[in-house]
C-alpha cells in the first residue's frame, strides 16, 4: 500500500481533525496575505499622511541670528542657490535628508499690507527612488496666494498682482491653513530674486528627513553631523513636533506587524503541533502495527509529515483565496485614496504555496519524531 | 530450530524502581511446531513475544531467528526479517480503521504489494472465510471476522513463525476454535506457531505446551 494513499485515506477517516488543522493555517495565512496585499496601499496612504504633515527640517545659513529667525520666521543670511544642487549631488544626502526646497522669503509691502514673499524651486529628490515631489510648484511668471493675502488684496484666480514693478497671474488661492502660510505670496525662485534683488541667492533649503528615528534615538545630531560634512556653512532646525509624529506615523504600522506576525505563527505553529500530537496519540496502535509488520522509521516518519505537507497545502490554497478575497472586499474601503494599489498579488501566494507546507511540517517535526520513536512494543502491549 | 531464545530477560524502569517482565527464559521452537506458553495475566507472556518478534531488545539473553542473532543486526535489517519471516496476531487485532479488510492485510506486502500480494491476500481472505467481506471496514466486522483478518495479515508474506498474543481473547469459543484451527493448518503447511494465552482452548492445537508464572518459564510436568 503505497504512503500517500495511506496519507489521504486517514484524512478522509479522520476529516475533522485534518480540517481543524488546515483551517488553523488558512487563517494564520488569510491574515497575512490580506496584511500584506493592502500594505503598498497601506504605505501610500502612510506616506499622503506623513507628506500632508510637511517639511520637518530647515537648512539656513550658519551666522542666522536665531533669535531673529524666530522673530521674522525666516533667516536675513543668505547662501548661494547652489547649495541646494551640492546637498543633492552627495550620494549620502537622501539617507538623511529627502525633498530638498530651496526657497528664498522676505517681508514684501504690497498695497500697504505686510506679506512674506515666497520663492520656491522645484523640489528635488531622491533619483533612486522615484518619490513623488512634495508640496507644490509655481510657475515662472505666477503666484499663488496664501488666504489672508487674497482676501486683504481682493483677488481671485486669474487675477493680476503687482510686485515691485512687476505683475504676476494668480495661479491659485489657497485655502485658509490658520497659519503664518496665509499671509505668504508664493513665487517661482527665480522670479522671488528678481523681486528682491538677490539674484542666485537662497536664505532656506526645506526637507524632510529620512532617518525615521524617535526622539530617544537623538536623529538631530545624526542630521547635524551628516549636514557639518556636506554643506558646513548651514546649520539645520528640527521641526520636533512634525518629526516625531513622522516617525511614530511609519513606526506603528511596523511595530504592528511585526507584533502580530510571530505571534500569528507561534500560534499557528502551537496549534498545528498540538493537532499531529493528537493525531499521533491516536494512532499509536495503528503505528505499533506498522512497525510489527517491519515498515521503518522512515516510512512512518513519512505517513506524519506528509500529512503536516497536505495540512499546510490546503491551508495555503484557501487561506490564500480567503485572505485576496478579504484585501480585495474590505481593503478599498479602508485605502480609499490609494485603493488602486490593491491587487492579487500572486508571487505572494506562490510563496504561500511554498513556505505554508514546510511550516506545518515543522510544526509537526516534534510530534513526528515522537511517531517514530515510539515504542513498538509500548503500544501493542498498552491494550 | 527456527526460532529460539537463551536465557532471555527483560526488566523495565517504572517510577517505583525496575520490574522484571521476564527471567532467564530459554526456548526453541522446531520447525512445524505448534507452541502454547500459558500462564496468567501479567506474568511476561507478551514481553516474551514481543523480544522473540524482534521489537523488544531484552535485557539480557539472545534470540536466533533461522541461526542470525536478531538484536546484533541492524534495526534496518532486523525489520527487514520481521516483516519476511514472523507474523503476528494480536488479542486487540489492530488493524487499520481507514482501511478495508483487503486493504489491511495487502498492508503488510512491500512496496504495495503489488499483483502477487493481492492475489495472494485475495485467496488468504476467501480460506479464512471473508471473500464476501473484502471491502468492508473493521468497524463493519465481528470479532471474529476482524481476528481472521489480522491472521490473514499474518500470513501474507509466508511467514516462517506466527506469534500470536491471546488472539481468541476477546472472540466466542466457536471463533476461537475456528482461528486456531486456521493456525494449525499454517502448521500443517510447515509454519511454526507460538501462541501466548491464559485460556485452554490452544491446548487442543498445540503439540508442546509451556507454563510461564512471574516471568519465568516452569519447567515441564
Amino acid at each position: 500500500m503505497r504512503t500517500m494513499t495511506l496519507i489521504l485515506r486517514e484524512i478522509a477517516h479522520r476529516r475533522w481533525g485534518f480540517l481543524l488543522g488546515v483551517g488553523g493555517v488558512a487563517a494564520t495565512v488569510a491574515v497575512f496575505v490580506a496584511f500584506l496585499t493592502t500594505s503598498e496601499a497601506a504605505r501610500r496612504e502612510t506616506v499622503r499622511v506623513m507628506r500632508d504633515m510637511g517639511f520637518n527640517l530647515r537648512i539656513i545659513p550658519r551666522d542666522t541670528d536665531l533669535d531673529r529667525f524666530w522673530v521674522d520666521g525666516f533667516s536675513d543670511r543668505t547662501l548661494p542657490e547652489d547649495a541646494v544642487r551640492r546637498l543633492a549631488e552627495n550620494d549620502r544626502t537622501f539617507m538623511s535628508y529627502n525633498h530638498l526646497v530651496a526657497t528664498l522669503q522676505r517681508r514684501v509691502k504690497v498695497q500697504g499690507h505686510d506679506f512674506v514673499l515666497t520663492g520656491l524651486a522645484p523640489t528635488i529628490t531622491s533619483p533612486s527612488k522615484r518619490k513623488q515631489p512634495m508640496g507644490f510648484t509655481v510657475e515662472p511668471g505666477t503666484v499663488q496666494l496664501g488666504y489672508q493675502v487674497a482676501e486683504s488684496l481682493g483677488l481671485k484666480r486669474g487675477d493680476a498682482v503687482g510686485l515691485e514693478g512687476r505683475t504676476y497671474q494668480v495661479a491659485r488661492c489657497l485655502v485658509e491653513t490658520g497659519t503664518e502660510e496665509d499671509i505668504r505670496i508664493y513665487a517661482a525662485l527665480p522670479d522671488a530674486q528678481d523681486i528682491l534683488a538677490l539674484p542666485g541667492r537662497i536664505n532656506e533649503i526645506k526637507a524632510i528627513d529620512c532617518l525615521c528615528l524617535t526622539a530617544d534615538e537623538d536623529p538631530l545630531s545624526a542630521l547635524r553631523a551628516e549636514l557639518g560634512n556636506l554643506l558646513p556653512e548651514a546649520r539645520v532646525i528640527q521641526m520636533r513636533a512634525i518629526a516625531d509624529a513622522r516617525a511614530r506615523q511609519r513606526q506603528t504600522a511596523d511595530r504592528y506587524f511585526g507584533f502580530l506576525a510571530p505571534v500569528l505563527l507561534l500560534a499557528c505553529a502551537v496549534w498545528v503541533g498540538v493537532l499531529a500530537m493528537l493525531n499521533v496519540r491516536e494512532r499509536r496502535s495503528e503505528i505499533g502495527v506498522l512497525r510489527a509488520l517491519g515498515k521503518g522509521a522512515g516510512r512512518v516518519g513519512t505517513l506524519f509529515l506528509g500529512r503536516a505537507f497536505l495540512v499546510g497545502f490546503a491551508g495555503a490554497v484557501f487561506g490564500g483565496a480567503i485572505g485576496t478575497a478579504l484585501a480585495l472586499h474590505f481593503g478599498p474601503h479602508i485605502f480609499q485614496v490609494t485603493a488602486k494599489a490593491i491587487a492579487v498579488d500572486y508571487p505572494l501566494l506562490g510563496w504561500c504555496l511554498l513556505v505554508a507546507p514546510l511550516f506545518a511540517a515543522l510544526a509537526s517535526l516534534i510530534p513526528t519524531a515522537l511517531a517514530v520513536v515510539l515504542d513498538p512494543a509500548e503500544s501493542l502491549r498498552d491494550d | 530450530m527456527i526460532l529460539s531464545c537463551s536465557q532471555l530477560s527483560r526488566k523495565f524502569r517504572t517510577r517505583q524502581g525496575s520490574v522484571t517482565a521476564i527471567e532467564d527464559v530459554s526456548l526453541a521452537l522446531a520447525k512445524g511446531s505448534f507452541t502454547c506458553v500459558r500462564g496468567p495475566s501479567g506474568c511476561g507472556k507478551t514481553t516474551l513475544l514481543l523480544a522473540l518478534g524482534g521489537m523488544l531488545r531484552p535485557s539480557n539473553g539472545r534470540v536466533l531467528l533461522e541461526e542470525a542473532d536478531l538484536y546484533a543486526l541492524s534495526p534496518a535489517e532486523r525489520s527487514r526479517r520481521r516483516a519476511g519471516r514472523i507474523g503476528f496476531v494480536f488479542q486487540m487485532f489492530h488493524l487499520v480503521p481507514y482501511l478495508n479488510v483487503l486493504e489491511n492485510v495487502l498492508l503488510a506486502g512491500a512496496n504495495g504489494g503489488g499483483e502477487d500480494a493481492l492475489a495472494r491476500a485475495t485467496t488468504l481472505l476467501r480460506e479464512l472465510g471473508l471473500g464476501d467481506r473484502l471491502r468492508h471496514r473493521p468497524s463493519q466486522l465481528s470479532a471474529g471476522e476482524r481476528q481472521r483478518t489480522a491472521l490473514a495479515r499474518a500470513l501474507l508474506n509466508r511467514p516462517a513463525v506466527v506469534l500470536a498474543d491471546e488472539p481468541t481473547g476477546n472472540l466466542d469459543p466457536d471463533n476461537a476454535r475456528e482461528v486456531f484451527g486456521h493456525l494449525d493448518r499454517f502448521r500443517r503447511d510447515g509454519g511454526t506457531v507460538l501462541v501466548v494465552t491464559h485460556g485452554d482452548t490452544a491446548r487442543e492445537f498445540a503439540d508442546q505446551e509451556l507454563h510461564m508464572d512471574k516471568g519465568r518459564l516452569l519447567p515441564k510436568t
